[in-house]
């Protein structure tokens, strides 16, 4: 290549270079890396906590800043900590968002489509529906962090935030309160239902594919059940058959009466059997299909099958 | 000689996957998507094969020059559309002047078709691997009740055929390196069928993943490999990335490779160097200065308008040949 060329080459390579925007990128150690994201009403006010890593402590130790703002809508809030903020907010690393324990299908879709589209995370996140009463934010951010994160871990949650929308006007999500764990139906242009018993939300949430792993009172807490678990359909040509598995199960009688593991085990799926029975019907009310039951009837029942009353299996293995 | 042994068909299958892969959103749903794939195929197929034959009686000029800048325009939207995937994920880091050099600059080393063989081999295994990993971290969150139950009306199967009949110039290429008719047959059928049937496993995958929601994602697939996760690593999609550039190299050095042969200059076609080195400087500024020029246009359209450009070009290069077969078939009868 000649003199003329190579210098014609290189002016052209400095001009792109200029309009490309070279150097205008961050380093990494300039950015503020969010793990949580909590969201909260307050009257007509939307509030916006980030939990960020505090990177200013010394090597070896790990803890965390909280940044908030208020605004009238959820974006403004996020915008508003976000610029509180000393550096870019990075977002890729976010495990945890928790919503108003009130919000209904409509503020829930929509916050997740806001976290998709603004903040851009890494989707592999747990979202909470969160009673705030419990905990004052941004005081116990932190704190709050650590508990639903081995909440998470405990009760093998499987959420993330591509599940607010795998249908289309439905979506459930897990409820954190000071009792522990609930569950929550959002039907779209309808009021939210929460499960706050033990034992017939942790079943909604098994059932749903959120959480594989149960720990609940059981018997007007006279007993203790934990378990994992794992579901399988098994739909025919006239009816559904839900085969829930309880493996490594664990039974404690809580009532010093000393009854046998048997009696226990068939407490326990009685009371899943109503539990499954009242959670059918709560879905009948809302007129929703939390269990993804016209999947099934679609592709296997016979179309004179009109609503399919799925039949629950309960299966204990210890 | 090792130009005459030299099997592109791998090059061109991680082009076709790269298409897939980097794909901003997905057209259609699975069950019409099942339904129209033997008539894409057989639609696709047929052009390209048609293309083939008549590509050796319509070699003027012009089509040599369109056919060159349709693979120009190509690779520049290939390299925003991996400027865009990276800019998603990692907002504000890499600029398009970083991602053109981590893409361009092994393009050095690809000038040589026998590289272009033998690395689009390795990288071609290696997306094969990455697919199984991808496929393999995020199997515990698909789910075959998030398959939609879509109606297969006129609407649904016409979106799903619009998705499937993209002609990419992969499908194009064998034309211009065909030594036989078997080649001209059989290249355009394998690299149909791998097409559409890879969209419609990926298509399967993300419906699987996503459910309704799919149809509203961008980059679906690097948002599902961002979701995944092993016990060895906690997230993937940096492999995924890693590999995608590496796929849109060796497509862009097959385009370059066939640009060059298309538009002549100091190589011919029986020597090995696809491009010399005094020239890459020129195709790496032109490169940029295209990626520049478009960077503000909406991707999704000008892909759009590329497709449609493509079987335009087609369809001019396969009227051609038939009005030159018809006119010699009458001269042979005088």
């Amino acid at each position: 290549m000649g003199p003329f060329k190579a210098a014609v080459c290189s002016i052209t390579a400095c001009v792109c270079l200029s309009l490309t925007g070279c150097g205008q990128q961050q380093t990494l150690a300039q950015r503020e890396i969010v793990r949580a994201v909590f969201l909260e009403r307050q009257k007509a006010e939307c509030k916006a906590v980030l939990l960020v890593e505090d990177t200013d402590l010394p090597e070896g130790e790990s803890g965390y800043k909280t940044a908030d703002g208020t605004g009238d809508t959820f974006e403004k809030a996020i915008c508003e900590a976000e610029l509180s903020l000393d550096g870019t907010p990075f977002y890729g690393l976010m495990d945890l968002v928790t919503m108003p324990l009130e919000a209904d299908w409509e503020t829930v879709t929509q916050a997740g489509q806001l976290l998709y589209e603004q903040a851009q995370p890494a989707p592999e996140m747990t979202l909470f529906l969160l009673d705030a009463k419990d905990f004052p934010l941004p005081k116990s951010a932190g704190e709050l962090y650590d508990i639903l994160c081995a909440a998470t871990k405990t009760y093998k949650l499987h959420g993330g935030l591509e599940g607010l929308f795998v249908q289309q006007d439905f979506c459930a999500l897990p409820v954190w309160q000071e009792e522990g764990m609930g569950f929550a139906f959002l039907r779209r242009g309808q009021q939210p239902v929460r499960l706050d018993s033990g034992l017939e939300a942790q079943l909604a949430a098994v059932l749903c594919g959120q959480i594989r792993h149960l720990e609940s009172y059981y018997a007007q807490e006279s007993a203790y059940c934990a378990a994992d678990t794992t579901v399988q359909w098994d739909a025919e040509k006239e009816n559904i058959n839900i085969l829930l598995h309880l493996r490594k199960t664990s039974l404690a009688d809580l009532s010093g009466q000393e009854r046998p593991q048997s009696d226990l085990e068939s407490i326990l799926e009685t009371e899943l059997q109503s539990a499954f029975q009242r959670l059918n019907q709560t879905a009948g009310d809302i007129r929703a299909d939390p269990f993804r039951l016209n999947f099934w009837k679609t592709s296997v029942m016979e179309t004179t099958v009109q609503n399919p009353l799925p039949q629950l299996i309960v299966e204990i293995e210890p | 000689m090792k130009r005459e042994k030299a099997d592109l068909f791998p090059a061109l299958l991680i082009g076709l996957m790269a298409n897939v892969f980097l794909k901003g959103q997905t057209s259609y749903w699975v069950r019409p998507g099942v339904v129209t794939a033997p008539l894409s195929i057989l639609l696709l197929a047929m052009v390209a094969y048609a293309f083939s034959c008549c590509w050796n009686t319509g070699t003027q000029g012009f089509l040599r020059w369109g056919f060159a800048a349709l693979l120009a325009v190509g690779s520049a939207l290939e390299l925003l559309r991996l400027w865009q995937l990276f800019d998603c994920v990692y907002a504000n880091s890499v600029g398009l002047l970083g991602v053109c050099f981590t893409v361009l600059v092994p393009v050095i080393y690809l000038r040589r078709v026998s590289s272009i063989a033998q690395t689009s081999n390795v990288v071609f295994w290696l997306l094969v691997g990455a697919a199984a990993l991808l496929l393999v971290s995020v199997l515990d969150r698909l789910r075959v009740v998030n398959l939609q139950t879509v109606p297969l009306a006129g609407t649904t199967l016409q979106e799903a055929l619009t998705g499937q009949l993209t002609l990419y110039p992969e499908l194009l290429l064998p034309a211009l390196w065909a030594s036989s008719r078997s080649k001209k047959i059989d290249h355009p059928a394998r690299l149909a069928v791998a097409v559409v049937g890879l969209d419609l496993a990926i298509h399967l995958l993300l419906e699987l993943f996503f459910g309704a929601a799919m149809p509203g994602h961008d980059n679906p697939v690097h948002t599902a490999a961002q979701t995944g996760a092993l016990s060895v690593f906690n997230r993937l999609e940096w492999l995924q990335l890693v590999l995608w550039s590496a796929a849109v190299s060796v497509k862009l050095a097959l385009y370059l490779y066939a640009a060059v042969r298309l538009v002549g200059g100091r190589t011919g076609t029986t020597e090995n160097n696809a491009v010399g080195l005094d020239r890459f400087p020129l195709y790496f500024v032109v490169m940029l200065l295209l990626c520049v020029g478009m960077r503000k246009m909406d991707l999704g359209r000008t892909l759009v308008w590329h497709n449609l450009a493509c079987w335009t070009f087609a369809g001019l290069v396969i009227g051609k040949g038939v009005v030159e077969w018809v006119l010699s078939k009458q001269r042979f009868a005088r």
